[in-house]
Order: structure tokens, then C-alpha cells, then sequence
């Protein structure tokens, strides 16, 4: 655990709790190859996601308050929390989701790969391509299992042979056996769990 | 919300007057019982009225036959071709310019005075009596354009008509859309059209298009702004969308409807049936392409 949470811990001022220190667990990926090195002789991975000082308001609501954190490359890093303390705002926040929020408006810098996600020339949509985000509950569209995962894909330009690519991700994600026989059904008809 | 303030030693009482709420409950169920029967009897009467009047006079003869001055071998077969053309190009009018229209006001525009103005407004359009838009077809297709009285001045006026109901019944649809559909999209690395096409249209398609046909059928009962672009009563020639005089069903049964002798009562409400018909596939295709457009739609 190397977490490192924002430093003021003042939750009095305007009414609610921010999230001023949002506790952060990490669990190092095993090093491909082998455990050579153990977890305690590691040298720390770089550095992807650093927030500094970030704030996130909803109108005059602050729901997040000064947060600086850092998430490192092939680790694991979770948020926790209780319930309404801004865990995903602050997750929104890092693919720019929020900006479907009209009122959503974030103070600090929130660095990838030490580009400022919020500057200027950035694009959203550029954000998103490499931000990833699964959310809360399952989000089928209404369309077919097949086109649900050729979704993604597709509207990225994939070029490459969009049946193997389907059947390859439903085999990562163990439910190839399951819908093989079923992709023109209808995604929403699989069970969320 | 207030906190109890009961005094010491007395306590809070509940009057559960069960009885009294299942009646009020019974009270409300008659009601709405009573609303649905005077509905029913309603359209039975009119139906039965339409039938017993104009089934004698149904026959094939009466579907595929030219209008004549003798009820017996007057035909609505004009009326008929002009009508479903007519359906045909209000639909195709409508279709891009509706959708078009709904997801620039659901998807694009901004949520300001200037967009609520004009959702405000197309809403009113909506109760616009449809003879108005007659006065300006006339105006702007037959005069303006120089179209004349054609069938396609009449179907783009009656287009305009359906319009403000097909935009607001896309609206409808395309809110009704969870906002986690469109986040589902974007974090795919959607940009804004791949999101709308990929995702909220499809989920809104079974209540745009249900908007659209509804929309159509009341185009296929319209006679009054047909009346006013010019529409011919007296038709023995298949309509040209842009040429030539044309009828369509209502008016045609309008026109039978005036006559003194009793014969053509018969004959225009074997017309309303033939309308009746149409429109009745209409809805049936309509319920067709909702459940087709639903199959992947389990919310």
C-alpha cells in the first residue's frame, strides 16, 4: 500500500462529507515471467494516473474535495469508501464522463501519462478511446449480443476480422460456450451477474 | 418533514378506516370501468352505423370501379390509389424531416430559453386546425411553387400537418432513453453521432416509428386542407403525383355524403369502410415494425 490521499481532511465548511481522503488499495499485478521479485523488493511502477488537488462540483455542490492520488502502471487500484462520498464522480471525472453532467465542473489537474485530461486541445472522445470504464450495472444497448460486442470495435475503425475479435473477447470473458449459439439475440437478455 | 411531537404518556393513534379506503378504491375502479364502456359503445355504434349502411354496397366492383353519377356502379378506385400515394409521400416527407428535427431538439440542442421556445412551439403547431395548413399550401405549394392543385402539394401540406406530432412523439421517444445509454456508448470511445446511432436511436426507434404511422393514419382520414389545396371530387383518371387533378378517400366520401339521394349514403359509407380498411393495416403494420424494432429491447 503506497497510497498517497490529499492532505486536508476537513469535511465541515459546506454541509456535506466530500471526499477529501478516499482510501486507495493496490494490488500489484504479478510481474509477467514469474515471481523473480517479490512485492516487498519491488521497485514502484510507473506512474499512469495522478490527480492533484482535484475538486468536482455539481453546480455550487462540491462532491469531491482536493484529491491527490496516483494510480501506477499494471496495478490494481480501488476506491473505497461510504456510500455518496464521491467515488465515481472522481471515476467519472477520469474519462470525462462527467461532461454530460451540465453542471459538472472539476478544479486540479488530472494527469495521464502527464497529459492534463482537461486542457484545452484535448478531445473527449480521444479521453475515452483510452480510458476504459465498466460501469455500476451492466449497460447492454438494445441490439444483439454480437453487435453489442462489435460496438466498441466498430466505431473505433477495427479492421481486422470482427467475428474472430467477437468470439475471442466472449472467450476472455468465459461466455463463449454460453451465447455461441445465440448472438443474434438480443444482448439485454443476458443476466447481468 | 416534521418530527412527531407526541406529549408524554399519550400514545400517537392510528385511524386505519380500512373500509372507507378499499371503497374509495372500489369508487375509482367503477370510474374508470365507466370511462372504458362509454368508449366502447361509442365506437360500436359508429362502426355498426358505418356497416349496416354501407356493406351493401361493398363489392369489387365498388373497389376497382371509376366514380360515376349512378350509385350503383360508382367505384373508389381513384380515391383509393390517391390515398395510399398520398400515404406514401407524407411518409416519406415526414420521416427524415421528423426524425431529423426530434434529434437535433433531444440530442443536440443545447437546454436553453431558445430551445425550450421552440419545443414549445412545435407543440402548439400541433393544434393548429388543419385547415390553416390548407390556407398555406394553397399558398406556398399550389401559388408560390407553382405545383398547382396536385397530389404532392396536397401530401408535402399534409406532411406539415403531422409534423409537429411526429417531432413530439420522437422527442418523447428519444428522452425516454436512459441517460446509460448514451454514457454505455461514450465510454466506448463514441463520438456524439456514433452514440445517437449506435445506441439511442435504436433504443428509440419503436416509439419514433409507432409516432410516424399513427401519424400517417390521421393524414389518410384528412379531408379539410385536401378542400382547400384543391382537390378534385370528381376524379376518373389515377392520380399523378405531379400532375392532374386527384382525390383521396375522405374526400370522395365528403363529396358522396352531400348528395340529396339516399343510395349515395350508402356508397359514402362503404367509402368510410374502405378508409377504415386502410388505416386498419396501417396500424397492423405499425404493430409489426414496433415488436421488430423491440427484439433486442428488454429495459
Amino acid at each position: 500500500m503506497n497510497a498517497q490521499a490529499g492532505s486536508t481532511l476537513d469535511a465541515t465548511g459546506d454541509g456535506h462529507a466530500p471526499a477529501t481522503a478516499i482510501p486507495t488499495i493496490r494490488i500489484a499485478a504479478d510481474p509477467v515471467g514469474g515471481g523473480a521479485a517479490s512485492a516487498t523488493e519491488r521497485v514502484p511502477n510507473e506512474v499512469v494516473v495522478e490527480l492533484r488537488g482535484v475538486s468536482c462540483f455539481y453546480g455550487s455542490f462540491r462532491a469531491v474535495k482536493d484529491v491527490s492520488v496516483t494510480a501506477a502502471k499494471r496495478e490494481v487500484t480501488a476506491l473505497i469508501g461510504p456510500s455518496g462520498c464521491g467515488k465515481t464522480t472522481l471515476l467519472r471525472t477520469l474519462n470525462r464522463m462527467n461532461d454530460l453532467v451540465p453542471s459538472f465542473r472539476a478544479t486540479g489537474e488530472i494527469l495521464l501519462d502527464g497529459q492534463d485530461l482537461y486542457g484545452k486541445a484535448v478531445d473527449p472522445v480521444a479521453v475515452r478511446r483510452r480510458v476504459g470504464m465498466v460501469f455500476q450495472k451492466p449497460n447492454p444497448f438494445p441490439k444483439s449480443i454480437y453487435d453489442n460486442i462489435a460496438f466498441g470495435p466498430k466505431i473505433n475503425g477495427y479492421r481486422g476480422n470482427m467475428d474472430e475479435l467477437v468470439e475471442q473477447s466472449l472467450r476472455k470473458a468465459a461466455l463463449w460456450d454460453e451465447v455461441k449459439d445465440k448472438l443474434k439475440a438480443s444482448g439485454m437478455a443476458l443476466s447481468g451477474g | 418533514m416534521t418530527t412527531a411531537t407526541a406529549t408524554p404518556g399519550t400514545q400517537p393513534r392510528f385511524e386505519p378506516a380500512l373500509m372507507r379506503r378499499k371503497m374509495n378504491g372500489t369508487i375509482f375502479y367503477g370510474a374508470c370501468l365507466l370511462a372504458i364502456a362509454i368508449l366502447i359503445l361509442a365506437l360500436i355504434a359508429l362502426l355498426l352505423n358505418v356497416v349496416v349502411v354501407g356493406l351493401p354496397w361493398l363489392d369489387p366492383q365498388f373497389i376497382t370501379g371509376m366514380p360515376s353519377r349512378r350509385p350503383t356502379q360508382t367505384g373508389v378506385f381513384p380515391a383509393l390509389i390517391g390515398s395510399i400515394q398520398l400515404a406514401l409521400i407524407v411518409g416519406a416527407i415526414t420521416f427524415p424531416i421528423g426524425i431529423g428535427a426530434a434529434v437535433y431538439l433531444a440530442e443536440y440542442a443545447p437546454d436553453n430559453r431558445i430551445t425550450r421556445l421552440l419545443q414549445t412551439n412545435i407543440s402548439n403547431l400541433a393544434g393548429v386546425p388543419s385547415i390553416i395548413y390548407g390556407i398555406f399550401g394553397l399558398a406556398v405549394f399550389v401559388r408560390l411553387l407553382g405545383l398547382g392543385p396536385v397530389l404532392f402539394s396536397g401530401a408535402a401540406t399534409l406532411a406539415l400537418v403531422i409534423l409537429p406530432l411526429v417531432i413530439i412523439a420522437s422527442i418523447e421517444a428519444l428522452k425516454a432513453v436512459p441517460q446509460a445509454q448514451r454514457e454505455g456508448a461514450y465510454a466506448l470511445g463514441a463520438s456524439q453521432w456514433q452514440m445517437v446511432r449506435g445506441s439511442v436511436l435504436p433504443a428509440a426507434a419503436p416509439g419514433i416509428m409507432t409516432g410516424i404511422i399513427l401519424a400517417m393514419a390521421r393524414a389518410i382520414g384528412e379531408a379539410a386542407p385536401l378542400v382547400v389545396i384543391g382537390a378534385a371530387t370528381f376524379v376518373t383518371s389515377l392520380p399523378q403525383p405531379l400532375q392532374g387533378g386527384f382525390t383521396v378517400l375522405p374526400i370522395q366520401v365528403f363529396n358522396w355524403a352531400q348528395r340529396p339521394q339516399a343510395d349515395f349514403q350508402g356508397v359514402a359509407a362503404a367509402a368510410i369502410i374502405v378508409i377504415l380498411v386502410l388505416i386498419f393495416i396501417l396500424n397492423l403494420l405499425a404493430l409489426i415494425v414496433r415488436a421488430r424494432l423491440s427484439r433486442h429491447i428488454q429495459w
